[in-house]
């Protein structure tokens, strides 16, 4: 058991290196979502077709994005504990889920709310809004095996195999509108012949997306720290002579 | 060392075995995930009458009739290929007009002549811009 | 001015889905933010006890 614990020594060191970005973070992310949301609320001209309802997608598409993201990141992060054993890796991954979860039900509940005015429906299955639903159902997931087993090896490989199956569904979810019709409209940035969003549109979509990266560094490197503040408690406690 | 590359082999056919899993089940169940079918689709599909499906295409220009009660309206959509007579009685959404994508859902009568809608979804194409821009490329 | 405010409130007939959109993510991820950085005080306090 103190064994287990000690494997942690090595993080602290990271700690010490990252804790001065982690207050950059912080700042930048609270500089750049202000400014977003002043251009995503006021500055950006309404849409042709949908009105103001697209001020809704300067949320939506931000939020989906990192709800892939920061999966993709967890995915990644497993693979690197499964193969090398850094215990790091493991507690980037178990402190990435909470984060993942807001942002994937922020994505499906912006959307629904979109969709409504939008499509005429809150919701449809389609392949693209069932594969993200999953997504999310994947996330909780994690976070019950994760509050199930807290501090076992046995839970810990659960997770990141689990992690690993959850991976498929990234690429599913990207192409799903390529792949089958679906009400989903498909991507506007990442495709052949170019961005079809315009360039005034652009700007509180970055911002927002640039935004909710930096709020993600600084909440994971923030958890990240409590994490290993409560393994060294913990292992302070369990030492016999103390 | 060793061990390291043994984990990682490990990990490489496991997830071959899942990722080709998953292939087959969504190859399997193509049919049942598209979200609906084009007007050539439907002209070239078994059907049966009860069954309840879903069509999409673009709405023909000038094809838009609403009856004297101004409740029932027909139109037809295409696939620019063949196009599909609808009818439906409710709400349109607010983008539904003519060149607009749309999904429509209800059954197909005899003959394949009238798709009885039960309800009607807009669908949005992937291009946003203000309207002055809209204008302009229209012009 | 409290023409343009409520004009700009009502967004076009759609201000319950737009307002909604941005006020239950926004408070969520804050006060997760809220959360975490209480739990990091509360640990740092014990580890100086430690």
């Amino acid at each position: 058991m103190l064994k287990y614990f000690h494997k942690y020594a090595n993080p602290v060191k990271f700690l010490t290196i990252v804790l001065p970005v982690r207050k950059i973070m912080g700042i930048l992310s609270l500089g750049v979502l202000s400014v977003g949301l002043i251009f995503a609320l006021f500055l950006s001209p309404p849409d042709y077709q949908q009105k103001e309802t697209v001020r809704i997608m300067y949320i939506h598409v931000p939020a989906a994005w990192m709800s892939l993201m920061i999966y993709a990141f967890i995915f990644f992060s497993s693979v690197v504990f499964l193969v090398w054993k850094f215990p790091l890796f493991l507690i980037l991954a178990k402190e990435s889920v909470t984060i993942g979860v807001i942002f994937t039900f922020t994505a499906l509940l912006t959307g629904s709310l979109w969709g409504k005015p939008t499509w005429g429906t809150y919701w449809v299955w389609d392949a693209r809004l069932t594969s993200f639903l999953v997504l999310f159902f994947i996330y909780l997931g994690l976070k019950l095996i994760m509050e199930s087993f807290s501090y076992s090896s046995k839970g810990d490989y659960t997770f990141a195999y689990l992690a690993l199956i959850g991976g498929f569904n990234l690429p599913i979810i990207k192409f799903s509108v390529d792949w089958w019709n679906t009400l989903h409209q498909p991507a506007s940035i990442l495709r052949t012949g170019g961005i079809s969003i315009n360039s005034e549109m652009l700007i509180p979509l970055f911002l927002m997306a640039i935004g909710f990266l930096f709020l993600f560094i600084y909440i994971l490197l923030v958890s990240v720290d409590i994490n290993l503040k409560k393994r060294k408690i913990m292992y302070y406690k369990n030492k016999p002579n103390n | 060392m060793k061990q390291k590359y043994k984990r990682l082999n490990i990990l490489l056919i496991f997830m071959i075995a899942i990722g080709s899993t998953i292939f087959f089940v969504l190859k399997a169940l193509e049919e049942k995930i598209v979200f609906f079918y084009s007007p050539t689709e439907i002209l070239n599909k078994e059907i049966s009458l009860s069954e309840l499906i879903r069509v999409g295409g673009l709405v023909v220009d000038n094809s838009i009739v609403f009856d004297s009660s101004g409740l029932e309206v027909l139109f037809s959509i295409t696939d620019k290929k063949n196009i599909l007579r609808i009818s439906y009685k409710g709400i349109l959404p607010d983008l539904f007009r003519e060149g607009q994508g749309i999904v429509a859902e209800g059954s197909i009568d005899k003959g394949k002549k009238v798709f009885l809608a039960k309800k009607v979804l807009a669908k949005h194409d992937e291009n946003y811009m203000p309207p002055e821009i809209e204008k302009m490329i229209r012009n | 001015m409290i023409d343009e405010i409520l004009n700009f409130i009502n967004m076009d007939g759609h201000s319950f889905y737009i307002w909604t959109a941005y006020f239950i993510p926004l408070t969520l991820i804050f006060s997760y933010i809220l959360i975490q950085r209480s739990k990091l005080k509360r640990m740092k306090k014990y580890e100086t006890k430690i």
